[in-house]
């Protein structure tokens, strides 16, 4: 169960991958795995047994987006545009264009928890217990956030906005 | 797991089954009964079913949206050396954890230096201590070194076969403490001894050097100085014409590798230099032959100096961890990493 035969390298892309979906932009997403990284490095000093490495480096990048949003007064999330440019090149199979366009605009409304919760469960695949660990909260909680992000979303995505979730200018 | 969720956030679902389990089922988290039973209770039920079915594409329009595609100009797929440096360098320091009584923090340490100067793709000084007698000892074996670099040493005639009287091995025994008992032995890089001399230090302090050549004629120069640092393993990297040298100090030596080679591969025998003289101070014994053979760590594809993985052993108590601090290597490029 406890994967310590596996590398911060193959964790690196999942890493990567999470932070751009999380953070909006490729640039800044590897800024904050550069944070991630070295926070990771710094606390090892001390630091106790690890049990889940996936775990354990999603929470620290989880903390350091934290931080990032707090020391930024006004955070805007938005998809990142090589997202967008991308499906215009390849649209995937499953959906139509537009239908992507929609989730995307979806995604950004979203309270980020209720993001969070969906990006770490729905799109990084992290099993609940984990992702409650990377979050720090309960189990419940994250359920939680994950049943009413889904929920949030669907119904955008049915032209039905809610109107709490629109975007305040 | 048995909670349900207040019919607003769940439309659909009349509580029979527990909102936490069709969340489960959609994520692919039910073990084949429990999924079983969800899809008995879905064929009666389109509208939960449509529901489930929405989040489950939801799932796989966020892959569409941010997996990296094939062929995307930014190249997705390879993390930047700076990241794959650090994620090296982190590995070697948890692979170092992991092994139990053999632990060489020391070493490990250097390797996460290497790495991080690596991610910092600086050329010049870095890292040196900014003041203290023991900066004062590596900053003038790098000085020295840098005066006479691979200077042609009195040829020692089969070194390294003959055993016989060798004024570095005199020189090493004449030093305090756990100080290597013999050369290292880089053969397994494909390095020969040369040359030895001890030669007369700047500061009248003598220093050991020794000369490693290839077959094609490719040549190292390993300088040692009496004057390490008991809790610092500073280290440095610089260039100078078409070489490299990588400068480092251990408990009771400074050591400076100097040679012509590419960066990456200077920094490979560096490891493997530093791993040899760790292992031959750590054990009286003098190892003339009996090198284990997989110690070379060659990490294949980066420049990442990757720490070879134990397999893991958490019931033992954890390896004595060296205390001394992390290289204190700034990244140049960016902020200086904060502590939570």
């Amino acid at each position: 169960m406890a994967k310590t035969d596996t590398t911060v390298l193959e964790h690196l892309p999942g890493l990567r991958r999470y932070a751009r979906a999380l953070a909006g932009s490729a640039a800044d997403a590897d800024d904050l795995v550069q944070e991630c990284l070295s926070r990771a490095l710094a606390r090892r000093q001390q630091s106790a047994e690890i049990r889940n490495l996936r775990a354990y480096l999603f929470t620290i990048l989880h903390n350091a987006h934290i931080d990032r949003l707090t020391e930024r007064k006004r955070w805007n999330y938005s998809v990142p545009d090589e997202a967008l440019e991308n499906l215009t090149a390849r649209p995937a199979p499953q959906h139509g264009l537009l239908e992507l366009h929609d989730l995307a605009e979806a995604l950004e409304r979203l309270p980020e928890e209720q993001r969070q919760a969906v990006l770490l469960v729905g799109y990084e695949g992290l099993a609940y217990r984990e992702a409650a660990e990377v979050l720090d909260v309960p189990i419940g909680t994250v359920m939680s956030r994950l049943s009413r992000g889904r929920e949030a979303l669907r119904r955008m995505m049915n032209g039905a906005p809610m109107a709490n979730l629109r975007k305040v200018q | 797991m048995t909670r349900s969720w207040p019919e607003q956030a769940c439309p659909g679902n009349d509580n029979s089954v527990a909102e936490d389990e069709l969340q489960a089922y959609v994520d692919g988290q039910l073990d084949s009964r429990r999924r079983a039973a969800i899809e008995a209770y879905l064929a009666g039920r389109p509208d939960e079913a449509a529901r489930l079915a929405a989040y489950r594409m939801q799932n796989i329009g966020l892959h569409a949206l941010f997996d990296p595609q094939p062929g995307n100009r930014q190249g997705e797929e390879t993390p930047p050396p700076r990241l794959a440096a650090l994620a090296g360098a982190l590995d070697a320091r948890l692979a170092d954890e992991r092994r139990p009584g053999t632990a060489m923090p020391r070493l490990r340490n250097l390797a996460a230096g290497i790495a991080l100067l690596m991610a910092a793709g600086t050329a010049g000084w870095l890292a040196v201590e900014q003041s203290g007698p023991r900066h004062n000892s590596l900053a003038s074996l790098t000085r020295q070194t840098s005066e006479t670099p691979a200077q042609p040493v009195a040829q020692v005639a089969s070194a390294a076969a003959s055993g016989g009287e060798r004024q570095v091995v005199a020189w090493l025994a004449a030093q305090p403490g756990d100080v290597p008992a013999s050369v290292p032995d880089l053969e397994a890089l494909g390095f020969r001894l040369m040359a030895e001399k001890v030669l007369p230090g700047a500061s009248g302090t003598p220093a050991a050097q020794l000369r490693y050549e290839d077959d094609a004629g490719q040549q190292l120069t390993l300088t040692m100085r009496s004057g390490g640092s008991p809790d610092q393993t500073s280290f440095t990297y610089t260039r100078d014409g078409d070489g490299s040298r990588f400068a480092w100090q251990d408990a009771h030596l400074a050591y400076s590798l100097a040679g012509s080679m590419a960066q990456d591969k200077l920094l490979e025998i560096a490891e493997a230099v530093s791993r040899r003289l760790q292992e031959d101070a750590a054990s009286p014994v003098v190892q003339e032959a009996a090198q284990a053979p997989a110690t070379t760590g060659s990490s294949e594809g980066t420049a990442v100096p990757v720490a070879p993985l134990e397999p893991a052993s958490p019931a033992k108590p954890a390896p004595l961890i060296d205390k001394g601090p992390l290289i204190p290597v700034p990244l140049p490029e960016s902020g200086a990493p904060k502590e939570t």
